[in-house]
């Protein structure tokens, strides 16, 4: 090493050095906030998911050793007429309450983004079902659906309308599930649009408006492009929340009449603390998991390309 | 252990006893949990796992409290889970090795936990002769090969309840002994003359709801001679004509609209709040509903025998109390269970809880005599029921598989009561599915 080269880099070491902890410092810094959320992820989440897998490929009671069973509990699932129902209801469900919440929360969140008496009174009346625990919920519904000595029916006997067979018919029973489902989730979907509807700029409203749009026009190709975002986020959190319903159909119906309500949670349940198959159980889990990974993949992808396109 | 005042002054205690203070501490709240509800050997705690009411709690706290006087190096941990959450609970706590170490469970849960080897032998701990003083099928109901495995607290029947009102409307009467309980076709009469009498929308409702009480469609199956297993309980024997006879005679009930739609298996409805709005004139319940009554229907309303065919057959219902093999000190467990059903406290148990006695010198008495305040004398009708809980009743509804019998009999009969199902393919299903749950092929 020449005395020349020791002198230009002598100095310039220090400098480098530091800079280099500055930038290690800058990439830590993130994987040190994320790491106690990471903690809980792993441990909660990302571990049980991994367990479910393992477990799906096994004959467990929880009691006693499991016994490595192969494919055999996804080939007993998909053999088993009652998961194919509770694979349709499931469906049903969510085809009922999520384009239905959606559109009912754009309309209050559009009513109730106008200055009118009231306003914040309103807002907070929507959105307190939210609040309530589903079970509390469900107590409430089954009052209110009950053939006999629900509200419902009595006021229909009251005003001489025949009473419907809310909850002991296999028709009527899932959209009165869909009724109250409806009722709890109005209010999340509302708030959400709201602010998405007050975030977009009022000029390009208004500009629209001095090129002689209608409000029918305003809102088809000012205002629905620019909700997207929102839209594509609500229908995802929309489709987990229909896709992992229980408590609510637990209390209301127990899945039935027949099997008319039973959908894929409730047939996890069934299976794992009712029946006590633990394997087979864990094999719907695998399946609702994959399920909704390919939804949110498929829904990403599309809504990625109509963005483009746009 | 000597320390200066100036030791005790918790101002000059340093960061690192700070530190390692704290860390004893998380470290001693860390083997505590692993430690979880399982009593180390000779400390003397024993942890308690029950449901029901906070008044049925009380009875056990008090016992408990008796307990601890007499005997002050025990100290016994009341843990009240609502009743939904309580086989869940106890389930992955048995799985975690931190179970606790005395539970209460219904006798229909007792024969799995049993084959699982939850449960601890008792056969060691009880004195000769004890089984005796219990009535002999709910002594049955906690035992397996002759083996203790837990101890009866208390038990219950069905019984006929009636509305007074529109039975003396009707002129009908009520039977007046077991012997002479109507039998189905006399059952069938009268809810049809109810019905067309148009005083009441439906004649009768079965409380089979919700469906983990599927397994009291049973009581019919025994009363027309039928049975779900063979005597060794290895293979099903439900494929029989006394099998479909009886699920067309409770399938009728809905067909013939009879019971209300809303009163099947899987319905969330309560036939006591049916019965107490007058929207029914019979339901057939367990005795403890006199409480439900007692609140919302004092008057106008009394009780028969349960229906009888070729025989009388009532459901197994109850509590049992067991120790688990979690437990450490299962000679102190047993003392103290033995302790908290004698006489005087299971007399407390079941009266504050509206339920029967397991005890012979408590069953044997009149419900007077016992103290029941309100209708003892539906209590004594209850109490006379007792012994037509057959051993068959007991030996099945206790078997290790009945949990998945039982969520068969809920789904089969649902899909026969709701969804037109037909008795042929309704004890076919049930066939197979007992069949599946046993492990063997299906019986003929």
């Amino acid at each position: 090493m020449t005395p020349h080269t020791t002198t230009t880099a002598t100095p310039s070491a220090p400098a480098s050095n530091p800079a280099r902890r500055r930038r290690l410092k800058q990439k830590l810094v993130p994987y040190l906030f994320i790491t106690p959320n990471l903690i809980l992820f792993t441990l909660f989440m990302f571990v049980p998911i991994v367990g479910s897998f393992y477990m799906s490929l096994n004959d467990w009671t929880l009691m006693g050793e499991s016994t490595f069973v192969g494919l055999s509990n996804f080939v007993g699932l998909f053999t088993d007429g009652v998961f194919w129902q509770a694979f349709a209801n499931t469906g049903y469900y969510v085809a009922g309450t999520v384009p239905t919440t959606m559109a009912l929360g754009l309309v209050v969140a559009i009513g109730l983004n106008r200055q009118m008496p009231g306003r914040t009174f309103l807002r907070a009346v929507y959105f307190v079902p939210v609040c309530i625990s589903l079970v509390a919920v469900g107590l409430i519904s089954l009052w209110i659906f009950n053939d006999s000595y629900g509200v419902l029916n009595n006021l229909l006997r009251t005003v001489e309308i025949p009473t419907v067979p809310w909850l002991s018919s296999s028709s009527w029973a899932m959209p009165s599930l869909i009724i109250v489902t409806i009722w709890i989730r109005l209010g999340f979907n509302m708030v959400i649009y709201l602010a998405a509807l007050q975030s977009i700029p009022t000029e390009l409203i208004q500009a629209a408006k001095v090129d002689g749009a209608t409000g029918w026009q305003r809102f088809r190709y000012v205002t629905w492009p620019l909700l997207a975002p929102t839209s594509f986020l609500l229908v995802i959190l929309n489709v987990i929340f229909s896709l992992h319903v229980f408590d609510l159909i637990l209390v209301m119906t127990n899945g039935g009449p027949g099997f008319s309500t039973t959908v894929l949670v409730q047939y996890i349940y069934r299976e794992a603390f009712q029946t006590g198959e633990m394997g087979s159980a864990s094999a719907v889990g695998v399946v609702l998991y994959l399920l909704l990974m390919a939804f949110t993949l498929t829904y990403w992808r599309l809504s990625r390309q109509s963005n483009n396109a746009a | 252990m000597n320390m200066s005042d100036r030791d005790r002054r918790p101002g000059l205690l340093n960061r690192r006893q700070v530190l390692r203070a704290g860390a004893g501490a998380a470290g001693a709240a860390l083997l505590g949990r692993c430690g979880g509800g399982a009593s180390s050997s000779g400390s003397g705690r024993l942890t308690f796992q029950t449901f029901g009411t906070p008044a049925a709690a009380q009875v056990f706290q008090d016992a408990i409290d008796a307990y601890e006087q007499q005997n002050p190096d025990a100290n016994v941990q009341l843990e009240r889970i609502p009743f939904p959450q309580h086989y869940q609970k106890l389930n992955t706590r048995l799985m975690a090795g931190t179970g606790p170490d005395i539970v209460r469970i219904q006798y229909q849960r007792m024969g799995r936990y049993i084959q699982e080897g939850a449960l601890a032998d008792l056969s060691d701990h009880l004195p000769p002769g004890y089984a005796d003083e219990f009535v002999p099928n709910v002594w049955s109901a906690v035992t397996e090969n002759e083996r203790p495995y837990g101890f009866p607290v208390d038990t219950g029947a069905h019984v006929l309840f009636y509305n007074t009102e529109i039975f003396d409307r009707l002129g009908i009467t009520t039977p007046n002994s077991l012997e002479d309980a109507w039998r189905w076709d006399e059952f069938l009469s009268v809810a049809h003359r109810i019905k067309e009498s148009g005083i009441v929308p439906y004649s009768v409702a079965m409380s089979w709801q919700p469906a983990d009480n599927a397994y009291r469609w049973t009581g019919y199956l025994y009363q027309h001679g039928g049975r779900l297993l063979n005597a060794d309980l290895t293979r099903s024997e439900v494929n029989t004509d006394a099998a479909r006879e009886t699920v067309e005679f409770t399938r009728s009930w809905f067909t013939d609209g009879l019971a209300p739609p809303d009163t099947s298996i899987k319905s969330g409805t309560q036939i006591q709040t049916l019965f107490a709005n007058g929207d029914i004139a019979m339901m057939i319940n367990g005795d403890f509903q006199t409480s439900f009554l007692q609140a919302n229907m004092p008057e106008g309303w009394d009780a028969t025998y349960l229906i009888r065919d070729v025989d009388t057959g009532n459901m197994l219902g109850g509590n049992g109390l067991a120790v688990t093999n979690n437990c450490a000190e299962p000679e102190l467990a047993a003392d103290f269970l033995k302790f908290l059903n004698n006489e005087e406290n299971q007399l407390r148990i079941v009266l504050t809880s509206q339920l029967l006695p397991t005890r012979r010198s408590l069953a044997g008495r009149s419900a007077k005599e016992l103290g029941y305040e309100f209708r003892p004398d539906i209590k004594d009708l209850a109490l006379e029921h007792l012994p037509t809980v057959s051993e068959t009743a007991v030996s099945e509804t206790t078997s290790p598989a009945f949990g998945e019998i039982n969520q068969a009999l809920g789904d089969e009969l649902e899909a026969a009561f709701k969804s037109g199902q037909s008795p042929d393919d309704t004890v076919a299903h049930l066939d197979q599915r007992i069949q599946d749950s046993l492990g063997s092929e299906p019986g003929g």
